[in-house]
C-alpha cells in the first residue's frame, strides 16, 4: 500500500515533498522534514530511492533493476515491494497521476 | 569557588572582554577561565548578566518543557529566543540569532558548575542557531591530530580521554566538538581547558591535578581545570570518530570491538551523536543533513565497545592507537 492505496502496476510512485535526502557514496539518508526522523539505505535502496525522485510505476522500477543487477525476476518484485513498503509507511513516497 | 551571584543588567557598566572558545570570540560581562586570544573568529556570541526579572518575565505564561532523560526546562519564546533552565545551576535566554546569551547563576550554584552549562549546553543553542552543528564529543590529541570520543553523557568519553591525558597527551576538548569543514579538511576546535571526571577516573590518570569541583548534585563527576601543558588551545585537524557503543550494552568481561561500519550507519552515529537534539525546525534538520553527509565522506569512523572497567582503559587506550596506525 503506498499513499493509502494499493500499489497497481500503472500507479506512479514518486518520493514525498515533506522530505530531503543525500548520497553517502553508494548508501543515502533521508530526512522526512514533517517528523524529524532520519533513515539510512543501503546501495540497492539508495538506487531505488534515486529512480524515485521522479515518477515511476512499479513496473518501470523492475525494468531497470533488473537490467542492472543479478537477481531472480520473483527475488527483485520481493525486495522492491518491502522497500516501497517501508517507504510508504514512513510517508517517504507517495503516488501521483 | 566563589558563588555566582544574581546581576543586575543597566545598574553599571561592567568592563567586556573577550574571550575565546571553539573558534568563537565570546565577548562577555563577567570573567571565564579561556584564552583571551584565539585567531580568526568563526563567529561572535555575546554572553550577558541578566537579573532574575528579565527571566521571569520573558517565560510568564509560556509551557516550560521537561526534557526526558535530563533535569533541565526548555522553553521556545514567541520571539524566537529560546528558554533553559537547570535548577540547581542556572537559567539562560538565547536570542533567536543566536548571537546573544542572557545568564543567571542561581546562588547554590558553584563558580565552576555554572560555567560548564553556559560553555556547554546554553552555547550550543547559540552555535547551531548561528549555523554550527556541533557533536557530543570529546577530542583527545594524538600526533598532532584530533581524535574524538563519540556518545551521549554517561557512555565514558571524558574517563577514556583521561586515560590518554595520564599517558601524556593533551585534550583538545571535553563533551562539545565544534569542528568546520573546508578544503582541507576538518578542523576541530578547543574547547574550555578542563575535564569532568569522576572521582575514580581522576585519582587514576590525574592524579596530580587540583581538586576538582562537583558538578551539579546529582552526579559525582568533578570538574577539574587543566594546565597549559595538558590542553591544545588551536584547532588541529580531525583524524578519526569512534563511536562508543553504550555502556549497558557491552558486558564487563567482553572484548574491546572496533567495527567498521557503512556509510548509512556512520551517517546514523554522526547524526545520534548531535550535541544539541532539541533545536528541531526544519532548516536546521536539513542543513544537519547535508553537514553530516559531508563528515561521513571525509573522516573515518568506527564504532567502539569496550568494558566499562577501570583496569582495562589503558588496554582500549592501546586498542584505539594500534587503530590508528590503520587510519
Amino acid at each position: 500500500v503506498v499513499g493509502g492505496q494499493p500499489l497497481l502496476e500503472d500507479k506512479r510512485i514518486v518520493a514525498s515533498r515533506d522530505q530531503v535526502s543525500c548520497s553517502l557514496g553508494v548508501d543515502a539518508a533521508i530526512l522526512n522534514l514533517k517528523n524529524g526522523v532520519y533513515y539510512g539505505l543501503n546501495g540497492v535502496g539508495a538506487r531505488i530511492w534515486h529512480l524515485l525522485q521522479a515518477p515511476r510505476t512499479f513496473g518501470e522500477l523492475h525494468d531497470i533493476l533488473s537490467a542492472e543487477y543479478e537477481v531472480e525476476p520473483a527475488q527483485l518484485e520481493s525486495d522492491i515491494r518491502e522497500l516501497l513498503g517501508r517507504l510508504a509507511e514512513n510517508h517517504l513516497v507517495e503516488t501521483c497521476e | 569557588v566563589t558563588v555566582v551571584g544574581c546581576e543586575q543588567p543597566g545598574a553599571l557598566t561592567r568592563a567586556r572582554q573577550e574571550y575565546f572558545v571553539y573558534g568563537v570570540a565570546v565577548e562577555s560581562d563577567f570573567s571565564l577561565p579561556l584564552p583571551r586570544s584565539g585567531g580568526a573568529a568563526l563567529t561572535r556570541i555575546q554572553l550577558r548578566s541578566a537579573a532574575p526579572s528579565f527571566f521571569s518575565t520573558a517565560i510568564e505564561g509560556v509551557p516550560l518543557e521537561p526534557v526526558s532523560g535530563s533535569w533541565y526546562e526548555l522553553a521556545r519564546l514567541a520571539n524566537g529566543s529560546t528558554y533553559v533552565r537547570w535548577k540547581p545551576v542556572g537559567e539562560f535566554i538565547v536570542s533567536a540569532d543566536g548571537g546573544s546569551v542572557f545568564c543567571r547563576g542561581f546562588n547554590v550554584s558553584t563558580q565552576e558548575s555554572f560555567q560548564v552549562y553556559l560553555l556547554g549546553h546554553a552555547l550550543s543553542y547559540a552555535l547551531v542557531k548561528r549555523g554550527f552543528e556541533p557533536l557530543h564529543a570529546t577530542v583527545v590529541v594524538v600526533e598532532g591530530q584530533g581524535v574524538a570520543f563519540l556518545g551521549r553523557s554517561g557512555f565514558g568519553k571524558s574517563s577514556l580521554a583521561a586515560s590518554f591525558l595520564g599517558s601524556g597527551h593533551s585534550i583538545l576538548t571535553d563533551d562539545l566538538l565544534l569542528f568546520q569543514i573546508d578544503a582541507a579538511g576538518i578542523l576541530a576546535y578547543p574547547g574550555p581547558p578542563r575535564i569532568k571526571l569522576y572521582p575514580e577516573a581522576a585519582r587514576r590518570f590525574l592524579p596530580n591535578t587540583a581538586q576538582g569541583v562537583p558538578m551539579n548534585p546529582e552526579t559525582e563527576k568533578l570538574i577539574l581545570p587543566l594546565e597549559h601543558v595538558r590542553t591544545c588551545r588551536k584547532a588541529i585537524p580531525l583524524r578519526a570518530i569512534y563511536s562508543l557503543v553504550a555502556p549497558e550494552n557491552v558486558q564487563d568481561g567482553s572484548s574491546i570491538e572496533l567495527q567498521r561500519l557503512p556509510p548509512r550507519q556512520v551517517f546514523l552515529e554522526l547524526v545520534r551523536g548531535a550535541f544539541n537534539v532539541r533545536v528541531r525546525d526544519a532548516g536546521r534538520l536539513e542543513r544537519q543533513l547535508h553537514e553530516t553527509a559531508r563528515l561521513v565522506n571525509l573522516v573515518p569512523v568506527k564504532r567502539l565497545a569496550f568494558p566499562r572497567v577501570w583496569t582495562r582503559l589503558p588496554e582500549v587506550h592501546e586498542a584505539i592507537m594500534s587503530d590508528l596506525r590503520n587510519v
